[in-house]
């Protein structure tokens, strides 16, 4: 991470993936249990950052890594489904050396993605083409008529709905 | 109140914003909704004009124009369940961050009520399209 932070010094936020299932694999290039085991990698290098180790220090005047989070996990035991559906099929979704992915194989892994950065709040923001709305309210029973001002601050949350019947919520906010 | 709102899921179009507050009428911007496109800022506000509320269902207080309080229940009517409400919790005192603070000063008690009980004899409701 430090290398990275060092080549690319506006980084902010790293992912990490740890790897699809191997346990086609042909070769010695990682097979299981390898690629389950580097989601334990993964898990330890946060853990790491959240502990507090200096050589992943994020913020503040000696940074030196990017944040780190999970990314999406593309991890599955072959044919046997994870509870979201996700599994991996030999040889529909891999190369002939049963380790990198086929075309559809490397589809399962982008649409996670995807998925993944549509979804995360850290990463919406960058990802995806948004909205903003300054909305001003004011709360009848909140006005102060004495200073003209709220009695406190609240929690409003807007929903932007379609206009045509049946008015569907599209995106909420909370403001 | 003014707060910065981002919205991920849209596409452009026309929308309208509903306002959705723990003890506030749901209010709805004006007829016809707004013309939003993505990567843009827009400003709204809804104590500027009546207007600014589908139906105008606002109420003028102080030269603002403001959401009716007093939906304790949030069912989208100002009536006597929610008067109930009020009165349960300023018999027992109570205080700290509850829906029947109408007022939101922490505390439940008369004054709280009185909001609640001038729109239900208004039969102040939700105004939607």
């Amino acid at each position: 991470m430090g290398i990275m932070k060092t080549k690319y010094i506006n980084l902010k936020q790293c992912y990490l993936a740890s790897r699809i299932y191997a346990g086609y694999a042909t070769g010695t290039l990682n097979p299981e249990p390898f690629a389950y085991y580097s989601g334990w990698s993964v898990k330890w290098l946060i853990e790491d950052q959240i502990n507090g180790d200096s050589s992943l220090i994020y913020n503040g005047t000696n940074k030196n890594s990017p944040w780190l989070s999970w990314g999406p996990y593309t991890w599955a035991d072959g044919i046997i489904p994870r509870i979201d559906g996700l599994t991996w099929n030999c040889p529909a979704d891999f190369a002939a050396d049963g380790t990198h992915p086929s075309a559809a194989g490397r589809q399962k892994v982008a649409l996670r993605i995807d998925d993944f950065f549509k979804r995360d709040e850290a990463s919406k923001p960058w990802y995806l083409r948004s909205v903003t709305i300054n909305v001003t309210a004011a709360m009848e029973g909140f006005l102060n008529s004495g200073t003209g001002e709220l009695n406190m601050r609240d929690t409003v949350r807007i929903y932007l709905r379609n206009n045509a019947s049946p008015y569907n919520a599209l995106d909420s906010s909370t403001g | 109140m003014k707060g910065i709102y981002k919205f991920y899921n849209i596409t452009n179009g026309t929308y309208y914003l509903q306002v959705r507050h723990r003890n506030s009428i749901e209010t709805w911007s004006s007829a016809g909704g707004e013309s939003i496109s993505t990567g843009s800022i827009y400003n709204y506000d809804f104590t500027s004009s009546d207007s600014q509320a589908y139906g105008n269902n606002m109420v003028l207080k102080d030269g603002e124009y403001c959401l009716y309080s007093g939906d304790v229940n949030q069912d989208g009517l100002i009536d006597i369940t929610d008067n109930f409400l009020i009165d349960n919790d300023a018999i027992a005192f109570m205080t700290g961050y509850l829906p029947t603070d109408v007022n939101g000063d922490s505390v439940t008690d008369l004054s709280d009520a009185v909001t609640a009980d001038n729109n239900a004899l208004n039969f102040v409701g939700k105004v939607t399209p």
